[in-house]
């Protein structure tokens, strides 16, 4: 009796146990969501901090983008145009050789055609000075992220001076400065020294967010950072410092 | 198979654990050190009157918005000569953030006024100018007379939208005047307008204290030629008899949660304080001994119940534990401590102290740290506080020792400012702030 309940119960434990695996091999284990490697969370969570949205803000940013889209298409049409238009002059400077041998004189058209050069001179000289600049400041290979002249000191003298700017319109009312508030904010530069602040943790208090908010605001814009590269600079606010 | 899986979720569980809060430390936020500690800088250009508003209409609205600003201490007025659009009602539509900001200030407030016959109606509109956002605007509809309580609204949101906190201005300060030849009991609105006599008894009415619910009042009346107990409903300025004890009935202060009054009555040769419930009955004796005890006021939490007492030869402030009966001595400068109040905030003490023959006001924190003078000059008595424990009203009378007309004054807690609030030929006395009001 006593052995029949003995492998009645390992039955029934192996049975539960099946179950039970079985069950849990269907769940959708974490596993095959997370990653292993432990460098992969970096990128992961720090989107995932607590961020309000500051609408207006992106949308300033998302119409500059499209601005700065526009202008570049509209840069390269022009260039365009303007390899049009020294295939142009070749033509014609083609033509005007072939007029200058064959022609016996005529003062008049030369006139004409030359009022026509007038004009493209300037576009001339643009053309050669982009040239000289491009040969000067060769573009930077991709994948490249930044241009080797950029230390890391000349780095850390620019968030140096974002920061001390932001600290000269830091400022609080007396009511605030009573209680422990604190905000900690990414203040990202981009490559034009415009400021996007990002918050990963608000103070609980949107008064105070507010004006942390408004100190950077007021110190921006900045000059363009080293390199052109946007740079992150993460500061903490606190309602007191000294405490 | 499965043990390996067991085993591989149980290390990427861990590692989770493990990796997690060091990520979210990974980024360093240094510390972008210790703010200026400083009012806001607003803009506010002149009220724009629309249609056929009177100017001394629109002349009484500015005067008022100025005043209850300042009093706010909140703000830095920007200078008029220094506004840019010049003379334009400005709204979302036309502002110019960048001028303003130019200007040095960081909100805008526009604020428009129309008149026609008795209606009256008045907008404001709020700016961040900094961020260029346009925060909020309200416009309120009344009469003639409201204009001023239209004032007292908006300064109110202006304070909540940006400092989050609740504004003073809706509330009342009660307070004794001996216009008539009598105390009688008034009221009046903080900026010190708006006066309405509650109490006609023709008798000396003294010690206003305020129901939390802000519906009525306690005070001591000698009518029946004894100092009783009687609280009066301010909807109907109808009073009704509580205590009538032989003897003091004196100086009450209703508790936090308004079921008991706290109050001076007679002892056997000398004065204790006493409990006794919301109708007056019950009295319950809370200390015992050979001294006087006087003017009683509760920490905002009901537990401690601060008074003054003469144990030591000279008044001093005491605090009693209600729960342990205990009793600890709070002040030991001066020869001369008196009228205890208990800031909404439960973090600091005001009282008046005296100091080369005349009074000031004092606040220290309930654990006898941080005294602090606050008054400079005159002879100063009473201190109240706001609900919002930023502000207190006091009774003061500037020719110091030598008497003078007393009128009262509203400071901030840290002795900012000090703004006269009364001017007028009687003596305003004892004034009581209001909690927040409906």
């Amino acid at each position: 009796m006593r052995g029949f309940t003995i492998i009645v119960a390992t039955i029934l434990s192996t049975i539960i146990h099946f179950f039970v695996l079985t069950l849990l091999d269907t769940i959708p284990l974490v596993s095959k969501e997370i990653p292993v490697q432990p460098n992969l969370y970096m990128v992961d969570l720090v989107p995932l901090a607590m961020e309000r949205p500051a609408p207006q803000k992106e949308g300033e940013s998302a119409i500059q983008q499209k601005v700065e889209e526009v202008k570049k298409e509209e840069e390269v049409k022009k260039e365009e145009v303007k390899k049009e238009e020294t295939k142009k002059e070749a033509v014609k400077k083609e033509e005007k050789q072939d007029k200058v041998v064959l022609a016996d004189g005529g003062k008049e058209q030369q006139k004409k055609e030359k009022t026509e050069e007038r004009p493209l001179d300037p576009e001339e000289q643009l053309l050669a000075k982009i040239e000289a600049l491009k040969r000067k400041y060769p573009a930077p290979e991709q994948g490249d992220s930044r241009t080797p002249e950029v230390t890391a000191a000349e780095i850390e003298q620019y968030k140096d001076m974002v920061s001390e700017r932001v600290k000269g319109f830091w400022a609080i009312l007396n009511i605030w400065s009573e209680e422990e508030l604190e905000v900690k904010v990414v203040i990202e530069v981009d490559e034009r020294g415009q400021v996007n602040p990002r918050f990963d943790e608000f103070s609980g208090n949107p008064n105070f967010d507010d004006a942390v908010r408004r100190a950077i605001n007021r110190a921006a814009p900045f000059p363009p950072p080293p390199g052109k590269e946007p740079i992150n600079i993460p500061r903490s606010f606190k309602s007191s410092s000294l405490r | 198979m499965r043990l390996l899986q067991w085993l591989f979720v149980f290390c990427v569980l861990t590692l989770g654990v493990l990796f997690t809060p060091t990520v979210s430390k990974g980024i360093i936020y240094i510390d972008i050190g210790a703010p200026q500690i400083r009012k806001f800088y607003l803009a506010l250009p002149g009220i724009e009157g629309f249609g056929s508003t009177p100017p001394e209409i629109r002349r009484e609205m500015e005067e008022t918005l100025l005043q209850n600003l300042t009093i706010s201490d909140l703000f830095y007025l920007i200078e008029r000569e220094k506004m840019p659009q010049g003379g334009a009602y400005i709204t979302e539509g036309n502002v110019d953030y960048k001028a303003w900001v130019d200007a040095g200030a960081e909100f805008l407030l526009s604020v428009g006024l129309k008149a026609e016959g008795e209606r009256v109606s008045a907008d404001f509109r709020l700016f961040d100018v900094v961020q260029h956002i346009y925060i909020a605007g309200k416009r309120y509809r009344g009469t003639q007379e409201g204009v001023r309580d239209m004032v007292h609204r908006m300064v109110d949101e202006i304070i909540r939208q940006l400092t989050g906190e609740q504004g003073i201005f809706q509330t009342k300060i009660a307070f004794i005047t001996d216009g008539t030849g009598n105390k009688e009991i008034s009221l009046m609105d903080v900026d010190g307008f708006n006066i309405q006599t509650v109490t006609h008894n023709g008798s000396i009415n003294i010690s206003p204290a305020w129901h939390p619910d802000g519906k009525s009042l306690l005070f001591t009346c000698f009518r029946r030629r004894n100092p009783d107990l009687y609280q009066i409903f301010l909807s109907t300025t109808s009073d009704i008899l509580l205590s009538n004890a032989r003897g003091l009935n004196a100086a009450p202060a209703w508790s936090p949660d308004g079921k008991r009054i706290a109050l001076m009555m007679s002892g056997d040769e000398n004065t204790e304080i006493y409990l006794v419930d919301s109708r007056g009955k019950n009295p319950l004796r809370l200390t015992r001994s050979w001294d006087n005890k006087a003017s009683p006021a509760w920490s905002p939490d009901g537990k401690q119940i601060a008074f003054v007492a003469d144990r030591s030869r000279n008044p001093q402030i005491y605090i009693m534990d209600l729960p342990t009966g205990k009793i600890r001595r709070l002040t030991y400068e001066g020869n001369y401590n008196c009228s205890p109040a208990w800031s909404p905030k439960g973090d600091k003490i005001a009282f008046a102290g005296q100091v080369g023959g005349v009074f000031h006001i004092f606040t220290i924190r309930p654990d006898g740290t941080g005294l602090k003078r606050l008054t400079k000059k005159g002879n100063n008595e009473h201190p109240s506080w706001a609900p919002n424990g930023r502000h207190i009203v006091f009774t003061s009378k500037i020719g110091g020792r030598l008497g003078g007309n007393a009128d009262l004054y509203i400071m901030t807690a840290d002795g900012g400012g000090s703004w006269r609030v009364t001017n007028s030929l009687p003596n305003e006395t004892e004034p009581a702030w209001s909690p927040w009001l409906q």
